[in-house]
């Protein structure tokens, strides 16, 4: 039987606004919200990520168990790594880590199906995934957010959990070609609202919404030729 | 707002904090009169002073101990438990 | 008019004219101008009305230290003119008038002053009978403004900043702290509440060039420096823990957080005290300095100084640069200290009095100030009898004293001492990471509120992990700042004290002799300080009025209170964007499709119901009950809380969290479960589903989800098991498919073998329906042959599509909250915290069989030994109405009536169209619980309404329709 068709947990905040819709990595998700999503990208544009394959494990274990499955893990608490494919390794408070696979990447699939040994315990992630970038990001940051998030940037390796418009987060800030800007996770079930509140202000900001398309490289990170935008032609 | 330090997450504002509430000797369960057992379960100490109380970082779900001095109103350490001994 | 040549740093911007009405008249001032400099700059020195006795008042302090210029400006209330910046288009009219400032009816309040004694306000609503009538006078007389309900909604974001230094202040003192912070390698963040920064630096001058520069050089370094950030027209306007403070501008607040505060706020001018010191044109020294070198406006022409310090000689060399004549130096001091500025003065003809005071000011026709009478005072401040002396004069300065604007270094929990050398409060405790530097701290002389800068903010560096604290030796005064009397004694009164409140003198001595001789009783009688200036103009001469009555000093007296905030902070910034988390179903999008009604349950919206054109909410709810009992009904429980525990002491963490047994239940099972607080009091239920042999699924209720993980996750970390934790309820999706097709349809989309002897009741299997791989759980609370259904939430919707595509034939219908709670009304199961409260223990409810007392321990089971042994207190019971009952119809929390006494409450209850009756459970006393006893309900209106105790489950009482039909 064929995977059924994922669906993201922002859908419901999305379908009324969303312009064009692709698919990535199985999950429907807005390829565009409209002509000026590459302008609100510039100053505060709110990407939806979900559709990126996750898994997580924590346990005194997990760590091992990792590195056993072929996935390097960050050594400090509260970091994170990219591995040479793209996927994103984060270790959330001591034991606990959360695998974001590239675009096409496998690992999470891996890690779900693998049997947990002693003192491993799976943790299923259904995140809603954001991005947050833009040159007034930051500005945006500061008005939801008690965080400071210039702790975030020195060293580029830190992640933080903290709570954002009255939601627990996890948020790193990443450096690309496009400027800096910000991954952020949360229950998927508390995505809409945080969408919604982020989007919203964003808005005051002369920023918004931006669909897959405008994301272009941001989506990917380390992965520029973005195999979904071949899908969707 | 105030401000508490999470051993593993750092100074955050009180927000992101849940409060449990004093540690207190458990009195043996078996050995125990009923009086002394009522006065465990619904008594408590609210006399100002140093306290080890169990608070949570929510976000990230992070029990640990902090020492609170409840007259100076001042957190004076938080460490994870059993890391204290 | 009066505007005079290009000041060096003046504000103003003279090649944009502002053009304004003021009380229906045109005006034109400057950009940059305050409503007040414009006005006086054009002449209309008459510009607002006092509160009280609706006297003329001018410009007092040109600092929002008084409240002589309140104005509104269209919509805009309670605009202080002396700071509000001018802008284009301005329609300003004062408050507090009746029918205008210059014909203001009340202003005749004045000839009546005796019938508003001190303690008016506190008398006259002391009584409650008289209190209406009073409220709707008072209402009508002495509103600040006018409404206008019509307002524009405006947003104005709120934001969180961070900085190592938090300088509050930009004078002197602040700047040098500034930049020795920044020197050290702090972050800096430096505000004032001045349009422009510089303070008193840049208006205090004398005449003397040098002493600007000095400031002006500061400025230039800290607007240059890369870790500087500099932030006018900003307040600090209030000091909270850890420092925490608000940050006010025009837009909106931030809410700072700094490692370290340096309070550099200065101190504010206090009026001397004769009679008629409100006239427009007596004003402070430093309001005159303000206006010269801010606005370049000329204060008077012709002025006296009124001085007993050295900053008085400063203001009179200040006026003669601004053109004006000098008409008087009155010093209230018997012996002059000698300086540069003496001698300047001298030299220039002026007169020079020691010894000498103001007696009375006096009006001219227009209600201004046109003259002013000097008196000899002796050692005691006491007026020399036959010393008066007239003296015409537009202009009266008044520089005698000061008080520390300390404000936030109380609010940060400073302790304060009274230096009687500088007639002062200064801070002798500061709390950490709090420090003061400059006039605030007691420093006077530019010089050495400069060093005393670099020392604050080289210790607040410190504090913030940045340098060392140094050394730095800040000079002593050479003379006192401020005169311990600054109070001029007269037979007529109007010597005011509080100009917001129109206290004169002798409402302190009334309100004394009244015997309301502490600060706080003072204050709270006299109304002293309560005006919307907040006391910064009158505080500390009450205080020093109340110490000379009652024979204390100033520090016995002490000081009353400071609130937040510093200054009043409009509404809409502190509302702000309000955040209100929802927590949303990843089925939302599909029940609002189908027309559901939602429910806040915690922090979940869910369906109450799924609405039907022309159908009402409670026949909606019945017909979706109806068709669980006939055909099949699907409803989205995914709002339970999800756990799983997993690990060889897994079962071993659930005995001991919940009151039943896990630990000999079958892998393929699942159980009812149980949880009690450590008083035995009942504080959640859910299912308990042994998915492997060392992996239990577990749910709980949907307002306990949280807590209860969280919980759950502190006792894992207390007890060190072996297994681990993990929260689930966002991650995965339940939908509960119930009604006797409910086989049926589900046989249609998995290959589990759905037979009794495969998956029999309270049975859990792992399988895929619709091609997703779930858990399914044969439940029965709604009492009907059912699934719940878990899948990962990002298939949620998929799968619901296919059930009710699935469903179709069977006549599948989705049903709310509401339908639920009636079907399991009608099997009688209780809902924890509906059913329960606070107090309820398993044995009162009829759950003994859901506490096992044999186990080593669980939560609660030591109370519910001791609870076991004593007699019930009450019973949770099933009742009915009698079939016919038509009558009014009990509520939940209707309160059951025996012998007039209150003998139980309902705590549910509804109309089963499957019983025929109204249904409900209530808590009785163990005496009514036998089946058969009649109650009393008591309704809303005070009647009776009668029930009967009866045996539950309501409906199918033996469960056959959960069970495979033979």
């Amino acid at each position: 039987m064929n995977a059924p068709l994922r669906i993201s947990p922002l859908h419901d905040v999305q379908v009324s606004h969303a312009a064009r819709w692709t698919q990535a990595e199985g999950m429907q998700t807005p390829a565009s919200f409209g002509a000026d999503d590459a302008a609100k990208l510039v100053l505060a544009g709110i990407g939806d990520l979900s559709f990126r394959r996750r898994a997580g494990v924590k346990g005194a274990g997990a760590a091992n168990w990792l590195n056993a499955l072929g996935i390097a893990t960050p050594p400090r608490h509260n970091s994170f790594l990219h591995m040479d494919d793209g996927t994103l390794v984060a270790r959330l408070g001591t034991t606990e880590y959360l695998i974001e696979d590239a675009p096409g990447g496998t690992h999470a699939d891996r890690i779900s199906a693998a049997t947990p040994g002693e003192r491993i315990y799976p943790v299923p992630r259904f995140d809603a995934a954001l991005l947050i970038a833009g040159t007034r990001a930051p500005e945006l940051l500061r008005q939801t957010c008690a965080f400071d998030f210039d702790r975030l940037l020195p060293d580029g390796q830190a992640l933080a959990m903290t709570s954002m418009a009255g939601v627990g987060i996890t948020v790193l800030a990443l450096d690309g070609p496009a400027g800096p800007h910000f991954r952020l996770w949360c229950d998927g079930t508390w995505g809409g609202y945080l969408w919604a509140t982020l989007v919203e202000v964003a808005g005051d900001l002369g920023g918004g919404a931006v669909g897959l398309d405008a994301l272009g490289s941001l989506a990917g990170q380390h992965n520029d030729a973005s195999p979904w935008r071949h899908a969707n032609n | 707002m105030k401000l508490m330090t999470c051993p593993i997450n750092g100074t955050r504002p009180i927000s992101e904090f849940a409060y449990w509430g004093e540690i207190r000797p458990v009195p043996d369960a078996d050995t125990c009169s009923d009086a002394q057992w009522a006065d465990y379960v619904f008594n408590r100490n609210g006399a100002p002073g140093v306290k080890k109380e169990w608070w949570c970082h929510t976000p990230s779900n992070t029990w640990f101990i902090a020492e609170r001095d409840t007259e100076k109103d001042k957190v004076l350490r938080t460490w994870l438990h059993g890391d204290d001994k | 008019m009066t505007r005079i040549p290009v000041m060096p740093d003046e504000w103003v911007d003279r090649c944009r004219v502002v053009r304004f009405r003021f009380e229906g008249h045109a005006f034109e001032g400057l950009a940059g101008d305050s409503i007040a400099s414009a006005l006086w700059a054009a002449g209309q020195r008459t510009q607002g009305r006092s509160f009280k006795y609706h006297r003329v008042r001018g410009i007092l302090s040109a600092a929002n230290h008084d409240v002589n210029v309140m104005l509104q400006d269209g919509p805009r209330l309670n605009t202080r003119g002396d700071v509000v910046a001018l802008r284009e288009g301005m329609d300003l009219t004062a408050v507090n008038t009746f029918g205008g400032l210059a014909q203001d009816r009340a202003r005749v309040l004045g000839l009546f002053a005796r019938f508003l004694p001190v303690g008016f306000y506190y008398k006259a609503f002391h009584s409650k009978r008289l209190f209406p009538k009073w409220e709707r006078l008072f209402r009508r007389i002495t509103g600040l403004g006018v409404l206008d309900f019509d307002t524009p909604h405006i947003r104005t974001p709120k934001c969180y900043d961070f900085c190592d230094v938090l300088v509050i202040g930009a004078g002197p003192s602040g700047l040098a702290a500034a930049l020795s912070a920044a020197g050290a390698g702090a972050s800096v963040v430096v505000v004032d509440e001045n349009a422009r920064a510089g303070g008193s630096g840049l208006f205090q001058l004398g005449g003397d060039e040098a002493r600007r520069l000095q400031t002006r050089t500061l400025l230039d370094k800290v607007r240059t420096h890369p870790r500087i950030r500099l932030l006018e027209a900003t307040c600090a306007a209030a000091c909270y823990a850890d420092h925490w403070l608000p940050l006010i501008d025009a837009e909106r607040m931030t809410k700072m957080r700094a490692q370290a505060v340096v309070v550099a706020g200065g101190a504010f001018e206090q009026p001397a005290v004769f009679r008629n010191n409100d006239l427009p044109g007596v004003m402070l020294g430093s309001a005159m300095q303000r206006l010269i070198y801010r606005y370049a406006v000329r204060p008077a022409n012709r002025a006296v100084v009124l001085t007993a310090n050295a900053d008085g000689y400063r203001v009179a060399l200040d006026l003669i640069a601004a053109g004006a004549v000098v008409a008087a130096v009155v010093d209230m001091r018997a012996v002059v200290p000698s300086s540069a500025q003496l001698d300047e003065l001298s030299r220039k003809g002026v007169e020079l009095l020691a010894g000498h005071a103001v007696y009375e000011a006096h009006a001219g026709l227009d209600g201004e100030l046109a003259g002013a009478t000097l008196c000899r005072i002796d050692a005691a401040g006491a007026v020399v009898p036959g010393s008066l002396r007239r003296v015409d004069c537009d202009g009266l300065a008044m520089s005698t004293g000061w008080a520390p604007s300390a404000n936030l270094l109380y609010q940060a929990g400073t302790k304060m001492r009274f230096d009687d050398l500088l007639q002062q409060f200064v801070p002798s405790r500061l709390p950490e990471g709090v420090f003061a530097c400059g006039r605030v701290n007691g420093v006077y002389q530019l010089d050495a509120r400069m060093a005393d800068g670099r020392r604050a903010g080289a210790a607040a560096a410190a504090h913030a992990g940045c340098g060392t604290a140094v050394d730095i030796t800040v000079d002593a005064e050479s003379e006192s700042p401020s005169l311990a009397w600054p109070v001029v004694a007269h037979p007529d009164g109007k010597n005011f004290v509080d100009f917001d409140e129109d206290l004169q003198v002798k409402d302190f001595e009334n309100a004394v002799q009244e015997g309301y001789d502490n600060i706080e009783l003072l204050k709270r009688f006299s109304t002293v300080g309560m005006g919307p200036s907040q006391g910064k103009h009158s505080n500390m001469t009450a205080l020093r009025i109340l110490a000379r009555l009652t024979g204390k000093s100033p520090q016995q007296v002490g000081t009353t209170t400071a609130r937040p905030f510093f200054h009043p902070v409009p509404l809409s910034h502190l509302a702000g964007r309000g955040f209100s988390p929802q927590r949303h179903s990843p089925l939302h999008g599909r029940h609002a499709a189908l027309g559901a009604v939602f429910m806040q349950a915690g922090a979940w919206e869910r369906p109450e119901y799924y609405a039907v054109a022309g159908r009402s909410r409670i026949d909606c709810i019945r017909a979706e009950a109806g068709r669980v009992r006939s055909a099949v009904g699907l409803i989205d429980v995914g709002t339970l809380g999800k756990l799983e525990v997993r690990g060889p002491q897994a079962a071993e963490f659930l005995n001991r969290v919940y009151a039943g047994r896990y630990d000999t239940m079958p892998v393929g099972a699942t159980r009812y479960a149980l949880m009690c607080d450590e008083s035995g009091v009942m504080v959640d239920e859910g299912v308990v589903a042994r998915v492997a042999d060392d992996v239990f699924y577990f749910t709980t209720t949907t307002s306990g989800a949280a807590t209860v993980y969280r919980e759950l996750s502190r006792l894992n970390v207390e007890w060190k098991l072996d297994c681990g934790l993990v929260n689930l309820t966002g991650a995965y999706a339940a939908m509960n498919l119930a009604g006797p097709a409910s086989r049926a349809v589900l046989a249609q989309l998995t290959d589990q073998d759905l037979s009794s002897q495969a998956f029999p009741y309270l049975g859990v299997r792992t399988g895929t329906v619709a091609g997703i791989a779930a858990r399914l759980m044969r439940v029965g609370f709604v009492g009907e042959w059912g699934y719940e259904i878990h899948v990962p939430a990002e298939y949620a919707p998929t799968l619901w599509d296919a059930l009710m595509t699935a469903g179709e034939a069977s006549g599948i219908a989705p049903f709310g909250v509401e339908a639920q709670r009636l079907l399991r009304l009608e099997k009688g199961h209780l809902i924890v915290s509906q059913d329960t409260d606070g107090l309820s223990n398993p044995f009162e409810v009829g759950m003994d069989w859901a506490v096992r007392l044999d186990k080593p321990f669980f939560t609660g089971k030591r109370s519910l030994q001791i609870i076991r042994k004593m007699p019930l207190k009450r019973r949770l019971v099933g009742f009915h109405l009698p079939e016919n009952h038509t009558g009014q119809v009990p509520l939940e929390c209707h309160l059951i009536i025996a012998d007039g006494d209150i003998a139980g409450r309902v705590t549910s209850i509804a109309w089963s169209p499957n019983v025929g009756r109204h249904i409900g459970l209530a808590f009785v006393l163990p005496s009514m619980a036998e089946p058969g006893t009649q109650i009393s309900i008591r309704v809303t209106d005070g009647a009776m309404v009668q029930a009967e105790v009866c045996t539950t489950p309501f409906f199918d009482p033996d469960d056959l329709r959960q069970k495979e039909s033979s």
